[in-house]
């Protein structure tokens, strides 16, 4: 059984998923885990779980890593897969002999 | 508590294992209780399990941070969803168990043969296994479902923290230690004789009283909220 279907149970009632740019945004401010967590007073674990897409965060939650990393909460949760940042600032899609020459 | 316990309840493995000791306590307290086992060694196997099961249980409610103390850190909303989770599962097995149980007396009424509780006393017992098992059904149900830390694709995990001691207020411990020595002081009075009607509970009130020290002296510290 794999770590999605573990944490099925704290997934939102409505089965959805919630995707986070939160290890992006974590890597442009060198920031670990473990400061994000004593940032916004959650165990460690619990950041790995939003990265994961494992658990959906209360609006509470949501609204203050939005506050540690200083943007609207849509810009760091999304109902949709965020696209891929090449496709975002180059305007295509990632292509698999693109993402090979990386 | 050491840190052997708390590297014990960071992995999936260590923390099913303290399940399957606490259920086998279990099993082995009807099994005491219920086969024809010399009085003598029904007693000592009897304390045996309970104090082993009291603490695989005390360790693992404590590890998963189901008995937390008012003055530590509360859980975040992650872990208190998890363990809402486990309660409602623990809930559903209960009521499974509880429609099982029902059906078999009906059952058994009827098959000769098959062991229903036919005193008072047995009564008594059923109703304490049922109540025990309710209560460590939401710990087991946690240490079955939690991933471990291994899971975690996190390579900056911090390694585990040797388990603390759970912070208490002062005069609370107190009592819990004085609870322990009034059951010491009864096992005592059973055991030699003094009070007739308390000598086949001995090991019972003793195991009740070493529970109470345990928590008084090994399991707690002394705590204030602001620095717990």
């Amino acid at each position: 059984m794999n770590n999605r279907n573990r944490s099925q149970s704290t997934r939102s009632a409505s089965g959805g998923t919630i995707y986070s740019r939160i290890p992006v945004l974590r890597a442009e401010r060198g920031m670990s885990r473990q400061e994000l967590a004593e940032a916004v007073g959650v165990n460690y674990q619990t950041i790995g779980y939003l990265e994961r897409g494992d658990y959906n965060p209360s609006l509470e939650l949501a609204f203050r890593i939005s506050e540690v990393f200083g943007l609207p909460i849509e810009a760091i949760f999304s109902r949709e897969p965020f696209a891929p940042l090449s496709e975002q600032v180059y305007g295509r899609r990632e292509t698999p002999s693109s993402r090979g020459s990386q | 508590m050491s840190s052997f316990l708390a590297r014990l309840l960071a992995t999936r493995r260590g923390r099913r294992a303290l399940a399957i000791t606490l259920w086998a306590c279990y099993a082995g307290v009807v099994v005491v209780r219920t086969a024809a086992v010399p009085r003598q060694v029904a007693d000592v196997a009897m304390f045996v399990l309970i104090a082993a099961g009291f603490f695989a249980y005390t360790i693992l409610a404590r590890g998963l941070g189901l008995n937390r103390s008012p003055l530590e850190q509360p859980l975040d909303e992650r872990e208190r969803s998890e363990r809402d989770h486990a309660h409602y599962v623990a809930f559903q097995i209960g009521n499974v168990g509880m429609l099982v149980a029902v059906i078999y007396t009906l059952v058994a009424r009827q098959v000769p043969g098959l062991w229903m509780p036919s005193t008072p006393r047995a009564g008594l017992a059923a109703l304490a296994a049922v109540a025990v098992a309710f209560g460590v059904l939401p710990a087991t149900v946690l240490a079955w479902t939690l991933p471990g830390d291994a899971a975690d694709d996190d390579e900056e995990a911090p390694a585990p923290q040797p388990l603390s001691r759970t912070p208490l207020p002062h005069r609370r411990r107190m009592l819990m230690a004085a609870g322990g020595a009034v059951f010491a002081a009864a096992a005592a009075l059973g055991g030699t004789g003094v009070v007739p009607v308390l000598a086949s509970r001995t090991y019972f009130l003793l195991g009740i009283a070493a529970g109470m020290w345990a928590g008084a002296i090994f399991l707690t510290r002394s705590g204030d909220r602001g620095r717990a």
